[in-house]
């Protein structure tokens, strides 16, 4: 048995799991904070645990903001700018197949092409927030709430998360 | 030896005069006295973590998200280095199974962070690193268990991801073709299977995430079928032929079901027959130049027919020839493996072209008396031929 491998391998899954916790920790220093329209769904996932399925408005995107000329396939990476509105809200400005610097005021969100509505012409896309876990058997009251409106943090580094879901 | 024997015994060896009593004293020293109680000891630890475990377990939610990593990175810790420690210094199973409950606290610390930070993933990342962990310790260790731990790991990953992003996850891909070096180099005949189950699993996932027709399978069973005969080939990576075997025999009862009128109009690649030309042209070669003559009946199967037309019935054909063809080398060569081989074949694919054939139009119970009876009549001269042979084979 090689003893120094032994321990690379372990000091690397310890700071792997480390680095989860701190790169979290780190979004509240370096993230922006964006605020975001949602429609929460259905609860409960039996890998995880309870939680409230979000989703968001922008989430739809309207073929007319879609800059590139070929469709994306379903599982294709895609980036979608929102800006800030007078509302308060961000909302959804032009989605592409690449990345570009975003404005000043503008944010740029990496998501995952899901499909095309033909019905009302939009490409759903989940932009991997769609998942808010909280305490078990309060399901049901956020649920109830209907529309609401997620704060949302999203660093430099691509990695957002929801901070409130009221 | 225990000491309180090894003491008696040797007071007879002294008195013999085999050992003088300093050597005996010597000796005796080498078998000190062992330590305490250790089944007590080992219940007091266990007592004391399964304590400590449900006591987290109870309180888990109340905790703050920083403790509760602190505490899966306690565990992880914990496990490691005492596994490693008793593994080096004193029993090897004791510490191999605390380094696998290492590894599954990692792979459970993954979830349980991700699930505190609200992270949510795009891939089948989270198995991937998992997984890669298992196969560095396997690189430290050399363990089939740690192969075990790896090769499950990386199918169920695999699994994870095609039904949940109906996506073939490359990573892990390339970490089950590093297990295949490690397999290459020192394996046995188990673990060989388990990883040809593995890979039948991922080109069922990489076939279908990808949206491929599935006689795409045909080619990727021939790949580990040729493998598996590869002249310079290890020994123990002959188990592949037989699970390659058996996986495309499965897909030809499948093509005697679901082909048939379709058989024309199932899409069709020239890369696909340009890639089975070559790969079959090979196979063929490489089974003219073993030493068993008769590998090429195995080759029949992966025949493809489900672009002639009458796809259901040709692949009953096939289905026949493998069978007879084994039967026949076996009375041939006296070979009762063969001929067991066959056998088994033969009845199973009779069963399948009865299914196939007679279900649609014959009432339901004749259906299965007539076929009960016609599979008791084969399988009697099947078997008297088979003992006829062994008889032979025995040298009288």
């Amino acid at each position: 048995m090689n003893r120094w491998l032994f321990y690379t391998a372990v000091a690397l899954q310890v700071i792997f799991l480390m680095g989860m916790g701190v790169s979290y920790y780190a979004m509240d220093r370096f993230g922006e904070t964006i605020i975001l329209e949602t429609q929460p769904l259905d609860p409960r996932d039996p890998f995880y645990g309870d939680y409230v399925t979000v989703r968001y408005s922008i989430e739809d995107i309207p073929v007319e903001m879609w800059e590139d000329k070929k469709e994306p396939a379903r599982g294709d990476t895609v980036f979608i700018t929102v800006e800030e509105q007078d509302s308060g809200f961000y909302e959804l400005v032009k989605a592409s197949s690449h990345s570009e610097r975003a404005k000043a005021g503008q944010v740029e969100l990496k998501a995952r092409f899901e499909w095309h509505n033909e019905q009302t012409d939009t490409y759903q896309v989940n932009i991997g927030l769609d998942r808010y876990f909280i305490e078990e058997g309060t399901g049901n009251t956020i649920e109830q709430a209907g529309d609401a409106t997620a704060e949302i943090v999203v660093a430099p580094w691509g990695q957002k998360k929801i901070i409130s879901l009221e | 030896m225990k000491r309180g024997q090894l003491e008696k015994e040797s007071e007879k060896w002294v008195k013999d005069g085999t050992i003088t009593s300093s050597q005996r004293d010597q000796i005796l020293k080498r078998y000190s006295h062992t330590s305490g109680h250790p089944i007590l000891l080992t219940f007091a630890a266990l007592f004391i973590g399964l304590g400590f475990l449900t006591f987290i377990a109870s309180n888990w939610s109340a905790l703050s998200d920083i403790v509760k990593l602190a505490i899966i990175i306690f565990f992880l810790l914990a496990f490691y280095l005492t596994g490693g420690y008793l593994y080096r210094n004193r029993s090897k199973p004791v510490g191999l199974s605390l380094i696998i409950i290492a590894l599954c606290v990692f792979g459970a610390g993954i979830f349980l962070t991700g699930q505190m930070y609200n992270y949510t993933s795009f891939s089948a990342f989270p198995f991937f690193i998992w997984a890669a962990a298992a196969f560095v310790l396997l690189l430290v260790f050399w363990e089939s268990l740690l192969f075990l731990a790896a090769i499950i790991l990386i199918t169920a990953g695999q699994i994870y991801s095609g039904s949940v992003y109906q996506d073939f996850y490359i990573p892990l891909g390339i970490l089950f073709l590093g297990l295949g070096w490690v397999l290459f180099v020192k394996g046995n005949r188990l673990l060989t299977v388990l990883f040809a189950v593995s890979y039948v699993i991922q080109s069922l996932v990489f076939v279908f995430a990808y949206g491929w027709s599935y006689y795409w399978l045909i080619l990727l069973f021939l790949i580990l079928y040729i493998v598996s005969h590869l002249p310079y080939g290890q020994i123990h990576l002959k188990s592949f032929g037989s699970v390659a075997v058996m996986s495309i025999f499965i897909v030809d009862i499948f093509q005697v079901f679901l082909l048939g009128h379709g058989s024309e109009t199932v899409e069709y690649s020239n890369l696909f027959f340009l890639g089975w030309s070559l790969l079959f042209l090979y196979a063929v070669i490489q089974s003219a130049i073993e030493s068993t003559k008769f590998n090429w009946i195995d080759l029949v199967l992966f025949i493809p027919v489900f672009r002639i037309g009458e796809g259901d019935l040709l692949s009953l054909l096939l289905l026949f020839g493998y069978s007879l063809g084994w039967l026949i080398a076996g009375y041939r060569k006296e070979h009762s493996e063969w001929v067991a081989k066959g056998t088994i074949a033969f009845l199973l694919t009779t069963l399948i072209a009865y299914f196939q054939l007679a279900w649609a139009f014959m009432d339901r119970s004749i259906f299965f008396f007539t076929g009960g009876c016609l599979l008791f009549v084969l399988s009697f001269f099947l078997e008297r031929k088979r003992r006829q042979v062994r008889r032979e084979g025995e040298p009288s």
